[in-house]
């Protein structure tokens, strides 16, 4: 019974770590997205800075932060900095999530109607964004955004090799002390598959809005 | 930490990609020829497909190498089997499989019925409407979103490392360890990666642009 209870330990832990990292890859999303439409220049440096991080390996990416970024600090600011495998997963996750997400975002945006009655209406720029663009741009947005979340909720199984005792780190862990490989890794296995389709359907009923439509 | 070592660890990680991307290619083509002759089949595959789907590569990875192989009986045959290489190929091509399976799936849905419909009328056996009529319209739909799975592929090489492989990933935290200049190292790491990515695009549009046929498509919509 010890086991199972480390392994949903684990699985808070997974779910935790993803849940942050959605989030703050949201709000990331949403300041490359203002940061590109504030000057041309700044769109084209975004662009390419996020498609650069979207063509590395995401492990690559977090061994480069767990590894290299305290090597700069020490080198730079004289002071040494151990650094913590969460907040390295959780900021290189949210920065992928939100190199895609930013993507996913453009491509809605070209899909959206430019010329809206809005404005003759009488709605001020801040309601049109938030009553009448918005809602449209996240429904053409959802789908791929759900989809970037189960990627992103996958990923989270890397951070376990930089030693976040996440449920993959954690069932493997437990497959080599007790010898039954089979039994935990497909255990984990069953989880983040449960963990994948529960979340996805909770998201499907949240994000469902067809009254705003 | 020689240079020699650095190109063996690129063709590893080509190789892999390569391979596994292929791999999965031939097999969604295959699933999909199985769901169109014998549709009861799809109740197993849609099932497999959604559960590799719904795991992470890494998981897929450990359970392999440290579940699954050992189980193999001890015999000199099925010894290759068990190498680190061969399981990460099986691995990626598995995991690009399921992957490729739900697009390719998904674009012979597009394909109207009556176009095998009319064909089975002229006598056409399923596998044959398969081959000449539906695969070649259903790849023209599934080549780009498939460009972007070979990316995919390509980033997941990154994990092999973690099954004693010595992959670019690899060899550069090794590097790292002897030499420790991070900087350099990472330098390498990523523009090996981000020429890898350059040239795996164009190749994909390359079979694009020469493979698929398009005026056969035009013809046939």
């Amino acid at each position: 019974m010890n086991q199972v209870s480390l392994l949903l330990d684990a699985m808070l832990h997974t779910l935790g770590l993803a849940i942050a990292s959605f989030c703050f890859g949201l709000a990331l999303t949403v300041f490359w997205l203002v940061l590109a439409k504030f000057h041309p220049k700044c769109q084209k440096v975004i662009e390419i800075l996020l498609a650069g991080i979207r063509g590395l390996p995401e492990y690559a990416l977090l061994l480069f932060v767990y590894l290299c970024v305290p090597y700069l600090i020490k080198q730079s600011l004289y002071c040494f900095w151990q650094p913590n495998p969460w907040l390295c997963g959780f900021f290189v996750l949210s920065l992928v999530f939100s190199a895609c997400a930013y993507e996913v975002f453009q491509g809605a945006i070209r899909a959206h109607p430019k010329e809206q009655m809005a404005s003759l209406l009488g709605f001020t720029s801040w309601q049109q964004a938030y009553l009448i663009d918005g809602p449209q741009l996240w429904q053409k947005a959802k789908p791929g955004i759900l989809n970037l979340w189960l990627v992103l909720l996958k990923d989270t199984a890397m951070v376990g090799l930089i030693g976040y005792a996440e449920l993959l780190a954690v069932s493997e862990r437990l497959a080599k002390v007790t010898a039954l490989p089979v039994l935990y890794l497909g255990l984990a296995g069953l989880l983040y598959w449960l963990l994948c389709t529960l979340t996805l359907r909770v998201l499907n009923t949240v994000t469902f809005q067809k009254r705003l439509f | 930490m020689g240079w020699i070592d650095y190109l063996i660890a690129t063709g590893l990680t080509l190789s892999l990609t390569i391979g596994a991307t292929l791999g999965g290619l031939v097999l969604a083509i295959l699933v999909c020829w199985l769901g169109k002759v014998a549709p009861k089949s799809l109740f197993l595959t849609l099932g497999l497909s959604s559960l590799i789907r719904g795991t992470p590569l890494l998981l897929q990875l450990f359970f392999i190498y440290y579940a699954l192989t050992p189980l193999l009986p001890a015999l000199p045959v099925l010894h290759w089997l068990q190498a680190p290489f061969v399981v990460a190929l099986l691995t990626l091509a598995l995991n690009c499989g399921a992957y490729a399976f739900h697009a390719l799936w998904g674009a012979i849905q597009t394909i109207p019925e009556t176009q095998s419909q009319a064909a089975s009328c002229l006598g056409l056996t399923r596998t044959q409407i398969f081959v000449h009529i539906t695969l070649p319209q259903a790849l023209w739909y599934f080549w780009p979103i498939f460009r972007n799975e070979a990316i995919f592929m390509l980033k997941g090489t990154a994990l092999v490392g973690s099954i004693t492989l010595m992959d670019i990933t690899g060899i550069g935290k090794v590097w790292l360890n002897q030499s420790y200049q991070p900087l350099l190292t990472f330098a390498l790491i990523f523009s090996s990666y981000w020429l890898l990515a350059t040239l795996l695009q164009w190749l994909m549009k390359q079979i694009d642009n020469h493979w698929l046929d398009k005026k056969q498509i035009n013809l046939a919509s």
